[in-house]
């Protein structure tokens, strides 16, 4: 559908700014850095834990082309290593609750009754439980970690996905195709997850971007906050906090990972906004299609 | 097969006359039953009651028998395996993020217990029947017609033995209107019972069978396609013949408001 209806529009000198500079192409420009980030962090020779203390705090140079930190460690070679802690984690936070958000919200709004009951009470309890909180009771109990970090910002997010998941099922479930399917005799699970599931997804993935985004920033503060990563793994929120003290002498030290924070933040933010307008737009090609009358 | 006795079907908190009251017939198994009737004269209710699918706030009472057995609507995965209902708008009742190939598939593998493989072929074999040769296509890129018979092609595939096909005919021309009646005719010869919901009693006139006409929620009349085009005793029949085009007199306004019942 789409690709047919691309063919048929005339592109004018307006419309080619407003592409280049639509929120699609600024969030993936603003996620390349990240990524490079992320590239850097393979060439031999960065070691992101490897001390030299001659040469602590010093200034971008040649050799470090960010500088070092309070302990002389190359400051580029942990942002880039950094890169698969703090993106990585926030990447596996937003995928991993969104598809919890997405199951239970589909069974909920698609079977209704007492599941949908029970489920909605769930997600109430939830998201009434400040998630920073949770964080800090798990990460005292078991002594942090990323992974602890993660399973509780799943617990603490899964509930956003699982009430949109709900309603847009909840609606497709009157949907005439779905009712042939169901009439057709085809099983619960296989209605989830080929009739439903496609639908659900496409309101969802703005959502997740944003999740994305949100989870790093969530990493950066518990970080910032000392819980979470251990101390000689780099993570972009440690990292911040770990240079608050020489903030006069080498600012350099938090402000480059608090600036990829900002980036890596923006471009998913951005590159929801873009996933959100193709939502938008889908529903306007699907809803002239279905403008018709059934009468009784 | 089908037995109705006797069906009314009313809105659950309103006291006011029934939608549907006191329909009765019976289709034998292996033929055609046609409701006729206008907008709003109850008969896809009756679909769905049948189904087992009504909206919510609609009740129904009566008897509804299939097969020697008592069946009453609601136990919609109950009846998935016997009655296949073809929903009002086709296009609409596709699975718009499936092709057409494997949805016909699906109902080879799913209800009929199929291998994937063989289901696929047992699918692109029944889509090629109905002339739809380039399966891979989704729900928006097929014709209103195309849809119909993709359609179609997955009431052959299903196991149901009764087929329910609510307005086959909604808005297309009259070409793929007498394509689709043949399509419903070569249903039986499957082995399956049709019941054609249509406002068009041409449509009758060429499937056969059984017709019934619809009038304010009631069956005023029914029996066989050709006595009752012969010789239709109900004036309301009378005038919905009378406006069959090739009958030569035309009628701006059937007003349903004008018949008694």
């Amino acid at each position: 559908m789409f690709s047919s209806r691309r063919k048929l529009q005339v592109t004018t000198p307006p419309e080619i700014s407003r592409r280049i500079f639509s929120s699609k192409v600024a969030g993936l420009l603003l996620l390349l850095v990240p990524l490079a980030a992320g590239l850097i962090s393979l060439a031999p020779g960065l070691d992101p834990l490897s001390q030299n203390l001659m040469h602590r705090l010093s200034s971008p140079s040649l050799e470090h082309p960010l500088g070092t930190d309070h302990l002389g460690r190359c400051l580029l070679a942990r942002i880039a290593h950094g890169t698969y802690i703090s993106m990585g984690s926030a990447l596996l936070i937003a995928l991993c609750s969104a598809a919890l958000g997405a199951l239970l919200g589909m069974i909920a709004g698609y079977i209704r009754g007492i599941v949908d009951m029970g489920i909605g009470r769930l997600v109430d309890t939830t998201l009434a439980f400040p998630g920073i909180l949770l964080a800090l009771m798990l990460a005292g109990l078991t002594g942090g970690g990323v992974l602890v970090l993660a399973a509780a910002l799943i617990i603490t997010t899964w509930p956003e996905y699982c009430r949109l998941a709900r309603s847009v099922s909840r609606t497709l479930s009157g949907a005439p195709y779905v009712q042939a399917g169901v009439l057709t005799g085809f099983t619960t699970g296989f209605i989830l997850r080929r009739y439903l599931l496609p639908q659900v997804i496409r309101p969802l993935l703005p959502l997740v971007s944003l999740g994305v985004g949100k989870a790093i920033l969530a990493l950066s503060s518990l970080g910032f906050l000392g819980i979470g990563v251990t101390p000689p793994a780099p993570e972009w929120g440690a990292m911040i906090s770990a240079g608050l003290p020489y903030l006069r002498e080498a600012p350099h030290l938090a402000m480059f990972p608090s600036v990829l924070i900002f980036m890596t933040v923006l471009g998913f933010i951005l590159l929801s906004g873009h996933f959100e307008k193709k939502d938008a737009g889908f529903q306007h090609a699907s809803s002239a299609k279905s403008e018709h009358q059934t009468d009784i | 097969m089908l037995q109705v006795q006797n069906l009314s079907i009313r809105q659950t908190y309103n006291g006011r006359a029934p939608l549907v009251q006191n329909v009765s017939f019976d289709l034998q198994g292996n033929r055609f039953l046609t409701l006729v009737g206008e907008t709003g004269s109850g008969k896809s209710l009756i679909a769905k009651a049948l189904a087992g699918i009504l909206p919510p706030g609609l009740e129904q009472e009566g008897k509804i028998k299939f097969n020697g057995r008592d069946f009453y609507g609601g136990i919609m995965n109950g009846a998935a395996k016997e009655i296949f209902l073809m929903p009002q708008e086709s296009a609409l009742a596709l699975n718009p993020s499936m092709s057409i190939l494997s949805q016909v598939a699906e109902v080879f593998r799913w209800p009929l217990g199929k291998g994937r493989f063989q289901s696929k072929k047992l699918a692109a074999k029944t889509l090629n029947l109905l002339g739809l040769s380039r399966t891979g296509q989704y729900p928006h890129q097929l014709s209103g017609g195309m849809s119909q018979r993709s359609m179609l092609a997955m009431a052959l595939a299903s196991p149901a033995r009764l087929v329910i096909a609510d307005e086959p005919t909604k808005g297309l021309d009259a070409g793929l209107k007498d394509e689709v009646v043949g399509l419903l005719a070569a249903l039986t010869e499957k082995g399956k019972t049709v019941m054609c919901i249509t406002h068009d009693f041409s449509v009758a006139r060429k499937l056969g069978g059984l017709v019934a006409v619809m009038l304010k929620g009631k069956a005023i009349e029914q029996g066989p396609a050709e006595k009752m085009l012969s010789s239709p005793n109900h004036e309301y029949t009378r005038a919905l013949i009378n406006a069959l085009p090739e009958n030569g007199l035309i009628s701006w306004n059937i007003n349903p408001a004008g018949y008694n019942e």
